[in-house]
């Protein structure tokens, strides 16, 4: 229960910094993806259903406070979340190259979905130029941030285990 | 927690299940827009006051590092600024000899109403999207305030965008370079109109879109688009940019071309609402 709450509570914190911080610290008109870096480290860490439950819990708070449609960022959030989910068979605890190249998989899994449903399908065909423009430079940028914080947010998810499990 | 782990879900099937009611969620918030807006106000209202506080404590600090780092540039667009300034204050009397004279001609047309004249209110920008697709963003002010949706907003001179929802103290505005956003436009000069779209593409050269210009208006590159009467949303006449790289449609029929905001969308920091809604048509004003 206690490892919920924290999961909660970081959601939240996350999603506060995404839309005011990380907004000012924008490179080449792109803010990197930290609620993505907080999926991919808990998703990893707990495995599928944990990976899918805390995707929902995201999407359906930014759907909440800034979609148009509710619904929509849980549902995207949640298929990465349990897809993240699959990578927990070779979860090694101290292990950060791994995450890594999660973060950069599931970040353009991410922009990718959403280019699809919302720019595709109102005929907006040039792949390349959303690629260039937007998907690769949050993926990198949220790779880079995600050496630094990926570290931090897997140190904070240990604290939130129960002591008897982390003995065990 | 020890009875949940007792019980082994097959994740495959919650994943279904989750899938099944994000279809409804998505189904239900579409038909049912009105009914949702309450939920999403109260969590609005939740989250306002900490973007807020964030961005107050954010600014801070860069305020600081930014007073150490530029006071050498700040001496020197002093200057620059009291020259400015000069200039403008002669201008400004020119303009207002010539304000005595446009009133007149107003009366006389009977468009007194200039958007100049709108009750506004002054708002500051807290919080973008979490992602980088699309252009909307938050204000700290909202119904308490006087705001309600369909509101124009405007930073400086030139048009921002328009309210889309409000809360007790924030409102969330979709600003007109969001490429998913239409605003009917007209030309100053020639009163020829056009439809302004926003652009992701465009965008990246500092543009967005302008359409169904029609083939025989008189238009040329560097004329002022504004606000158009037709529209049902904004008021008329205010200022959305100037038009370039103007081209005939291929179907000969229209013209199309690039149009530059007169607001510069990337360092957006305070805005203006005016917080009077246009009127609808069935009322029968001029």
């Amino acid at each position: 229960m206690k490892r919920w709450a924290g999961i909660f509570v970081l959601i939240f914190l996350c999603y506060l910094l995404q839309t005011t911080l990380l907004q000012g610290i924008q490179i080449a008109g792109v803010a990197p993806n930290l609620l993505m870096i907080l999926l991919v480290a808990v998703s990893y860490r707990y495995g599928k259903l944990s990976g899918l439950a805390t995707g929902f819990c995201t999407g359906l708070f930014i759907d909440l406070v800034e979609g148009d449609l509710i619904g929509l960022y849980a549902l995207i959030y949640m298929i990465i979340g349990y897809l993240l989910g699959f990578a927990h068979k070779i979860y090694y605890y101290d292990d950060t190259t791994i995450p890594l190249f999660l973060v950069a998989v599931s970040d353009f899994l991410y922009n990718f979905m959403i280019y699809v449903l919302g720019f595709l399908l109102r005929n907006r065909l040039h792949l390349f130029f959303y690629l260039r423009t937007i998907i690769l430079p949050e993926l990198l940028y949220t790779v880079v941030l995600s050496i630094f914080i990926y570290r931090l947010l897997h140190k904070l998810l240990q604290k939130l285990e129960p002591k008897n499990q982390e003995e065990a | 927690m020890r009875k949940r782990t007792n019980i082994s879900i097959e994740p495959k099937i919650v994943l279904i299940a989750g899938i099944i009611l994000c279809c409804l969620l998505i189904f239900f918030s579409f038909r049912y827009k009105e009914k949702m807006a309450p939920i999403k106000a109260a969590a609005g209202n939740v989250i306002t006051p900490m973007q807020v506080g964030i961005n107050r404590a954010g600014s801070w600090i860069s305020d600081r590092i930014e007073r150490f780092a530029s006071v050498d540039e700040l001496l020197e667009e002093n200057n620059r600024l009291k020259e400015e300034l000069y200039t403008l204050d002669y201008e400004n009397k020119i303009l207002l000899q010539n304000r005595y004279e446009l009133d007149n001609f107003r009366k006389l047309y009977d468009l007194d109403q200039n958007y100049a004249d709108y009750p506004k209110v002054a708002a500051r920008v807290i919080a973008n999207d979490s992602n980088n697709w699309y252009s909307n963003f938050r204000i700290d002010k909202g119904s308490e305030d006087g705001i309600a949706v369909d509101m124009n907003v405007m930073a400086g001179n030139g048009l921002v965008g328009i309210v889309t929802e409000v809360g007790k103290n924030w409102a969330r505005v979709r600003s007109i370079i969001d490429d998913s956003t239409y605003v009917s436009g007209m030309f100053l000069k020639s009163s020829d109109t056009c439809m302004v779209k926003g652009n992701l593409e465009l965008l990246e050269d500092g543009f967005i879109e302008v359409e169904d210009i029609n083939r025989d208006a008189e238009v040329k590159d560097g004329y002022e688009i504004v606000t158009s009467y037709l529209s049902s949303k904004y008021h008329p006449g205010i200022l959305i940019g100037y038009l370039s790289n103007l081209t005939m449609d291929p179907s000969n029929m229209t013209k199309s071309g690039c149009l530059t905001p007169a607001v510069d969308f990337s360092r957006l920091d305070m805005v203006l609402i005016i917080t009077q809604e246009k009127e609808p048509l069935e009322e029968g004003n001029p």
